[in-house]
């Protein structure tokens, strides 16, 4: 074979091998490029049609939009009317709740994580996922079996004679809470364990090698260490707890009135959608706020911790 | 390439087999539906079984849901109905007209209307065909109620204060009681915040639906709450210690379903719908309708009510003659207000 032909130039690669090779070369924002438009076809142009709603009085006509005018009436409404601000002020402190005590609760399990052994660690696992495989409606359910006026709770409590006749923990704020903790903390527990469980099993050894106690070690490095899976845990509770449906609506009884809930009857009931538009906005809003509150406080913590490494 | 004998037959017979599909679709047509998502649904089913059997390729396809989703629906969808009919009551038909999305009817094509007792007609407001009627009495927990009420204003004697289960008023059970109650207070049907007023006296616990405020009585939640007669029927039938009154004054009283059509549907669809709502005023689909565990009060003159549906269905003379409906179009264009002022009072 002569070298010419050995030599011969490397043909020019095709139009569909280039891109390709431009999404995994990692460069830019070409590999995210797929995720782009699934998420602007499904997700940005409906969200923006529906905000416009928001803006705008509209007259319909055979099901459909004959006009469409600007209006800013509908978002003054809504930012002077006491129900808003009722609703979302409730919608607010029951994230709030359920992200803190989802933390208390789901904490000390990523520390049984951190230092049980290989056994304990699967057994948490386990529990922490199973819940995952089941519906969340599902799960909100077995709380309607368990809180009912005839339910285990108000049973066992008759049974033992505390009490003679049944307590009403149904249809309350207390079984909205209890559902939601009930629901959101393997959401909390996983982050914790993800970032617990990358740490440097060494620092907690020398640590107690320096002579610190437990609680000293778990205060001066692991809590420290482990604020970021604190933070991610905590906006990904507050933003499910913050915008749920399903669990007000089957365990806080028809007089319970959270954001989603009121958004879900403005469309669907009300058919008022300019309404239900303008509480989206609302909902969208409050929570981002929130969660860059969250952010800028795990980034404080965070740089905080490693102002202490150095 | 050489045409013989076998290629020709080769070729005929891929082609056949290649545009099978395609002849079958073309003679299978489809109807979708909003029905009732639950037993109800039975006499709709075998209307529907009928239909293919007078229409072979026809077949019809049940969609349990309730009304007003289905209007958001097609709202959200901009008019392209994913339904070609829909059971309907009589408010919910109101806020369909006013979304404008209902092709009227028309009842020349619909012969068996001619057999419908005159007094049901017109709530389907010139564009729905009523085919039964469903009640609202108060379903009661017969374990701890001996003695019911039977009239609304019974119901404010201080008995069952704390005890009384209310549904929402974006449901039509809810706004229809908030009517009665105006009703037996002598005051308009449409005077919804005097009767949020009433019944925030009563301390009602709230139902967010129908189907919930039954539960509620199930667990022992509450000790009796205005329902439909479907409902309670249903609870009884499943052994439960569930009674039902149909509660007067006014009253006993109903609320008439209909069939209506929806905008867009394909040619030779209303064609269908029309033969359906046919079928469904027959004797036979009648019968199965207000037969157990549903009890659907029938519409259609000449109808016996049996035995075991009197306790839910005005079955007497004098009940039939006392039995009457509310003033639908004063009050369900103020759903989405009434909504809003229940939950300025109620929500917490």
């Amino acid at each position: 074979m002569s070298y010419a032909a050995i030599l011969r130039p490397i043909a020019r690669p095709g139009l569909g091998e280039r891109l390709i090779d431009a999404l995994l070369s990692g460069r830019g924002i070409w590999p995210a490029v797929p995720a782009i438009i699934v998420l602007t076809v499904v997700a940005v142009i409906p969200f923006v049609i529906l905000l416009s709603l928001g803006f705008s009085d509209i007259v319909v006509s055979r099901g459909e939009i004959a006009s469409q005018t600007f209006s800013l009436d509908h978002l003054r409404n809504a930012l002077t009317d006491p129900l808003y601000w009722t609703t979302f002020q409730r919608s607010l402190t029951l994230a709030l709740s359920t992200t803190a005590l989802c933390l208390v609760f789901g904490y000390p399990v990523a520390y049984l994580f951190l230092v049980g052994g290989r056994w304990t660690k699967r057994l948490i696992l386990v529990l922490t996922i199973a819940p995952l495989l089941t519906s969340g409606i599902v799960r909100t359910y077995a709380w309607l079996v368990i809180l009912g006026g005839r339910g285990v709770v108000n049973s066992t409590l008759m049974g033992l004679g505390m009490i003679d006749q049944p307590i009403r923990i149904m249809n309350t704020h207390w079984a909205v809470l209890i559902g939601m903790v009930q629901i959101h903390l393997p959401v909390m527990i996983l982050p914790l364990i993800a970032v617990m469980s990358r740490h440097d099993s060494r620092l907690v050894e020398a640590s107690e090698n320096l002579g610190a106690s437990r609680l000293g070690t778990l205060r001066t490095v692991i809590l420290p260490l482990s604020v970021p899976g604190i933070g991610t845990g905590a906006a990904l509770v507050f933003t499910l707890s913050y915008t749920t449906f399903v669990v007000p609506q089957l365990l806080g009884g028809g007089n319970y009135l959270n954001a989603a809930t009121m958004i879900y009857e403005q469309v669907v009931y009300s058919l008022e959608w300019s309404k239900g538009s303008v509480s989206s906005l609302i909902l969208m809003v409050t929570c981002l706020i929130v969660l860059v509150a969250i952010a800028l406080a795990t980034n404080h913590f965070t740089r905080w911790t490693r102002g202490r490494d150095a | 390439m050489k045409l013989t004998r076998r290629t020709v037959l080769g070729g005929l017979a891929a082609t056949t087999t290649l545009s099978a599909p395609t002849i079958l679709r073309a003679q299978t047509r489809e109807l979708v539906m909003v029905g009732y998502g639950n037993d109800s649904d039975a006499p709709l089913i075998a209307a529907g079984e009928e239909l293919g059997r007078r229409n072979p390729g026809v077949t019809l396809q049940v969609i349990g849901g309730l009304s007003a989703e289905a209007l958001a629906q097609i709202k959200a969808a901009r008019g392209n109905s994913p339904y070609d009919l829909a059971v309907m009551g009589s408010p919910a038909i109101i806020n369909a007209l006013a979304e404008d999305v209902l092709v009227p009817l028309d009842f020349s094509k619909i012969p068996n209307s001619q057999s419908v007792d005159p007094k049901f007609m017109p709530y389907g407001y010139d564009v729905g065909q009523p085919i039964w009627f469903e009640g609202i009495g108060i379903a009661y927990d017969t374990s701890k109620i001996t003695a019911p009420p039977t009239t609304w204003e019974e119901l404010w004697s201080g008995e069952y204060n704390g005890r009384i289960g209310m549904c929402r008023p974006q449901s039509n059970l809810g706004l229809g009681v908030l009517a009665a109650t105006c009703e037996a207070f002598g005051r308009p049907q449409n005077d919804m915040t005097f009767a949020l007023e009433k019944w925030l006296e009563l301390e009602p616990l709230v139902g967010r639906s129908p189907p919930l405020l039954q539960q509620m009585i199930e667990r022992g939640e509450v000790d009796l709450a205005p329902l439909w007669h479907v409902n309670s029927a249903l609870a009884a039938s499943a052994g439960l210690p569930i009674g039902y009154v149909k509660i007067k004054g006014p009253g006993p009283l109903m609320l008439p379903t209909n069939i209506v059509q929806f905008v867009n549907t394909a040619d030779g669809t209303a064609d269908l719908v029309h033969e359906f709502a046919d079928i469904l005023l027959t004797q036979d689909i009648q019968m199965m309708a207000g037969s157990a565990p549903i009890y659907f009060g029938t519409v259609v003159q000449g109808i016996e009510v049996s035995a075991d549906a009197a306790p839910y269905v005005p079955s007497t003379p004098e009940e039939l003659a006392e039995t009457t409906s509310l003033d639908w179009p004063s009050f369900a264009p103020l759903r989405g207000n009434t909504v809003e002022t229940f939950d300025r009072m109620f929500a917490g």
